[in-house]
């Protein structure tokens, strides 16, 4: 089921608070437990029943290994099956086919094809669940039932896309008694977050998305305008989806007294691109760092050791985001550029401007984001080459009567985004931009909040100009990886 | 320290707040109704937009509605299958009929059209015209949103209620109702004669004809492919055999439908004859094979598709463009199918048995015709090449 979408708003929300709080209120606190675990997993199943049997079986061999390491010896062989079964999971519905194409192309085997679906949020729940054992390892985690940890994976709000959460952070917001009321404050601000994550979801990122679909869907000879276009539509897009999709799970989490960790806080306007990196998909950056790259040896270790370690750990970073060269690269670029930022500030370096750094800080992201987004390395470099303007360059029609003869030497017209995509979708380009760099994060928003006029409006606002164009459903970037 | 009232206040009234906007919203798009989808007869009766929105329109109509007979196909078969309202032929075999025909629909889109109708209309006769352009694999869209039209009829109706969109086209439809007639009759068919020829009207017949035919060697035949690595045209026609196998309640007629023989140039150029001949006879193959049932076909070479054209502002006798016939040739393809009452050549019963000596005598006539008419097409490979 879809957060963007008329029956997750409208039924399934309602559904679950008013049964959840009517189940609390006549003291059934243990069945209101199992009622959001039911609702969350009938939330899964809802597009694709037959992964629900995936997830179950993941959830219930990952508690059996947590609670043996928890409770018996031989600790590390315990949490290094349960790591291999996560990593098998993972690896056999996501990466199967991309190792078993490499392989046929340079080794000339004719391994077979599966064309799998990937399960909806896998990265999500595996990775969730690797970190709980590596806490059980570490006896950080405490002893729950099997219902408050079925609870903590499939957790509705933060189920498919995150933010992946600790098992500390989560189960004793389950466990207490305080969380069982209603709490006014948390339900209006969830409203309020929930619209807000909805809005930059279905009007900023959806349209930004009819640009970047329009751009990407053919990118030979792509022209210098067309390129930029398309390829700051996605970057918008990308950040605008998944940053509104984690404040509708974070305003979810309140309905239910949950505070779910922030994923996103403004990441654009940081100045280089390890600040970036701490506020941008900030979860799994916590989850790289913790169980990725302070393993691996962390900061001390030699510097070209600790070199090697961030640039595995993003390369790591990558190929968690998919399977394909492109998301390779796009993690060796974040890992280079986080390398080239440590050696920069070690040599004492210094760009003094600040909008300079946020300009060669973002270009930089930006960059990547063109790999990220295109379907095929060679359609990356379609796009980087047109962005440079080593393929033509086409002038929108309406710049005809401004044009000498002469120019008709270096441009030419007929920019195909322009003429054939809607001026408004132009507007929300410039209006994302705007909010991007300009607006404040929705941590702050979420800070500011008062139950005042003002706010009431802006809620109104932003939940009904979404819920009225709510009809061009789209699916959440995030999902698919 | 913010008094806990006021945060309850504020959800009490947000809630209150939306609940009031959106009944508003919902009010007004279910009382003007710009698309035709609540109402059969509207309180606002002229609605030109549902010209732009027939999906959703015909497809309300067929969920709610009984017919005894509905025509599936393209806008060919909504332009041709039109009848006055008391006309006896019809009535005597669909008493009541709809013609749920889309404007470039492709197989995908008829497949899921076939399955509301049998699902909710419960017709007695369906009539497919089938046409090569709803094969061209690379115009489809799987993820086309507009396929919940078809999926989720009871869903579409709810949630346009609360359409931005449809909001937007109500003021359209107000304006737009006192200058526009609808595009369509209550049937689903083309009110062709008062609005198709409004904006060609004084136009050169033969302009007419180059118009359409570029537009199909751009658009509809462009990139043609019978499948991609998405989609393959043949496994829809192949379910569409199948949910007519599984429904021998309901009587089926699979035809061709007609279209001037300048068209199959245009096929030629994009396409290869080859190609043509490949689809036609896999057409009758797939259908012989499950269904034993023949397909007429009303294209190719026959009296009717070789009308000539020529510069000049009358309308002419069977065709309105080189791709849509006239209501009277519509006719003529029901009185053959149901009367077996043949207007010369034109229609012909194709199974395997007589599949290939079909299509060696199409070549023959278009030999014929070519030798006559090569002036002609020589104009038309000029203009579609902009030569």
């Amino acid at each position: 089921m879809l957060f963007n979408s008329f029956e997750f708003i409208f039924l399934f929300v309602p559904i679950v608070f008013f049964v959840y709080y009517l189940l609390v209120y006549l003291n059934y606190v243990r069945l209101s437990r199992i009622w959001l675990v039911i609702s969350s997993l009938f939330f899964y199943s809802y597009w694709k029943l037959e992964y629900l049997p995936l997830i179950l079986t993941s959830i219930i061999v990952n508690f059996l290994l947590g609670f043996l390491i928890s409770n018996y010896q031989h600790k590390k062989i315990y949490l290094f099956l349960g790591i291999a079964f996560n990593l098998a999971i993972l690896g056999y519905y996501k990466y199967y086919d991309f190792i078993a194409e490499n392989i046929n192309l340079f080794l000339e085997h004719k391994l077979p094809l599966l064309h799998l679906v990937l399960p909806l949020g896998i990265s999500f729940f595996t990775f969730q669940q690797i970190a709980y054992l590596v806490d059980s390892y570490k006896g950080e985690t405490k002893e729950y039932d099997f219902f408050g940890y079925c609870l903590f994976v499939t957790f509705f709000p933060q189920l498919i896309a995150g933010p992946i959460v600790h098992h500390k952070e989560m189960m004793p917001q389950f466990e207490s008694k305080e969380n069982l009321k209603i709490n006014y404050k948390n339900i209006s601000s969830g409203l309020f977050l929930f619209s807000i994550g909805l809005y930059k979801k279905v009007i900023i990122a959806d349209s930004l998305g009819v640009i970047a679909d329009f751009g990407y869907s053919n990118t030979q000879n792509i022209s210098l305008i067309d390129a930029w276009l398309a390829s700051l539509s996605y970057t918008l897009q990308v950040y605008f989806d998944f940053s509104g999709y984690s404040d509708m799970a974070v305003g979810l989490g309140r309905l239910f007294n949950i505070n779910i960790v922030w994923n996103f806080d403004a990441p654009f306007k940081t100045e280089n691109i390890q600040e970036l990196w701490r506020k941008w998909h900030i979860t799994l950056s916590r989850f790289l760092r913790d169980y990725i790259y302070i393993p691996l040896g962390g900061s001390k270790t030699s510097p070209l050791r600790n070199h090697f370690n961030l640039f595995i750990t993003f390369l790591i970073g990558g190929i968690w985001h998919g399977a394909g060269w492109t998301y390779i690269i796009w993690g060796a670029m974040n890992g280079i550029g986080l390398i080239f930022h440590r050696v920069w500030r070690e040599l004492g370096f210094e760009i003094k401007n600040k909008l300079l750094s946020i300009f060669i800080n973002f270009l930089y992201f930006h960059i990547g984001a063109v790999f990220f987004r295109a379907d095929t390395v060679q359609n990356a470099i379609d796009v980087l080459k047109g962005m440079v303007g080593l393929n033509q360059i086409l002038l929108p029609e309406f710049l005809k009567n401004y044009l000498s003869n002469s120019s008709y030497k270096f441009v030419n017209l007929g920019s195909s985004i322009l003429n054939n995509i809607h001026a408004d979708y132009g507007l929300y380009l410039i209006f994302g931009l705007l909010v991007a760099f300009l607006g404040k994060s929705s941590k702050s928003l979420a800070e500011d909040f008062r139950p005042n006029y003002f706010y009431l409006l802006f809620t109104l606002f932003l939940f009904i100009s979404s819920v009225i164009n709510l009809l061009k459903v789209s699916k959440f970037l995030y999902f698919n990886f | 320290m913010i008094d806990e009232n006021l945060y309850k206040n504020f959800t009490i009234r947000s809630l209150i707040l939306v609940f009031i906007i959106l009944f508003i919203i919902g009010f007004l798009n279910y009382y003007f109704d710009p698309y035709g989808i609540y109402f059969d007869q509207a309180l606002n009766q002229n609605k030109p937009l549902v010209n732009t929105h027939t999906r959703i329109h015909k497809t309300q109509k067929i969920y709610l509605n009984h017919y005894d007979c509905i025509f599936l196909g393209t806008s060919r078969v909504e332009g041709s299958l039109v009848f006055e309202k008391e006309d006896p032929f019809i009535k005597k075999y669909c008493p009541t009929y709809y013609n749920a025909g889309l404007s470039a629909a492709n197989v995908l889109e008829i497949y899921h059209m076939l399955r509301l109708a049998i699902k909710y209309s419960k017709p007695k006769k369906i009539f497919y015209g089938i046409d090569l352009a709803q094969f061209n694999a690379s115009r489809i869209n799987l993820n086309d949103s507009s396929l919940n039209y078809f999926n989720k009829p009871f869903y579409t109706r709810i949630t346009h209620l609360f359409s931005y969109d449809m909001l937007k086209d109500i003021s359209k439809t107000i304006e737009l109702s006192k200058k526009e007639q609808n595009f369509y009759d209550a049937n689903g068919s083309w009110n062709i004669e008062q609005n198709y020829f409004i904006k060609f009207r004084g136009i050169d017949i033969y302009k007419i004809f180059l118009i359409t035919e570029k537009a199909f060697y751009e658009n509809f035949y462009h990139n043609f492919k019978f499948n991609t690595n998405n989609i393959d045209t043949w496994h829809y026609y192949i379910e569409i055999i199948q949910l007519i196998k599984n429904h021998k309640e309901i009587e089926f007629y699979l035809y061709i439908n007609p279209y001037h023989v300048r068209l199959i140039e245009v096929e030629d150029l994009r396409i290869g004859s080859e190609n043509l001949d490949y689809w036609k006879q896999r057409l009758v193959l797939e259908t012989y094979k499950n269904l034993q049932m023949p397909i007429y076909d009303f294209s190719g070479y026959n009296n009717i598709t070789t009308e000539e054209i020529q510069h000049t502002k009358e309308h002419l006798e069977f065709f309105y463009d080189p791709s849509h016939v006239k209501k009277i040739v519509g006719r003529y393809i029901l009185e053959y199918i149901l009367e077996n009452k043949k207007r010369n050549d034109f229609g012909t019963k194709l199974d395997i048995h007589n599949i290939q000596e079909y299509l060696e005598h199409q070549r023959e006539k278009q030999k014929r015709w070519r030798e006559k008419h090569s002036k002609e097409i020589q104009e038309l490979k000029d203009f579609l090449l902009n030569k």
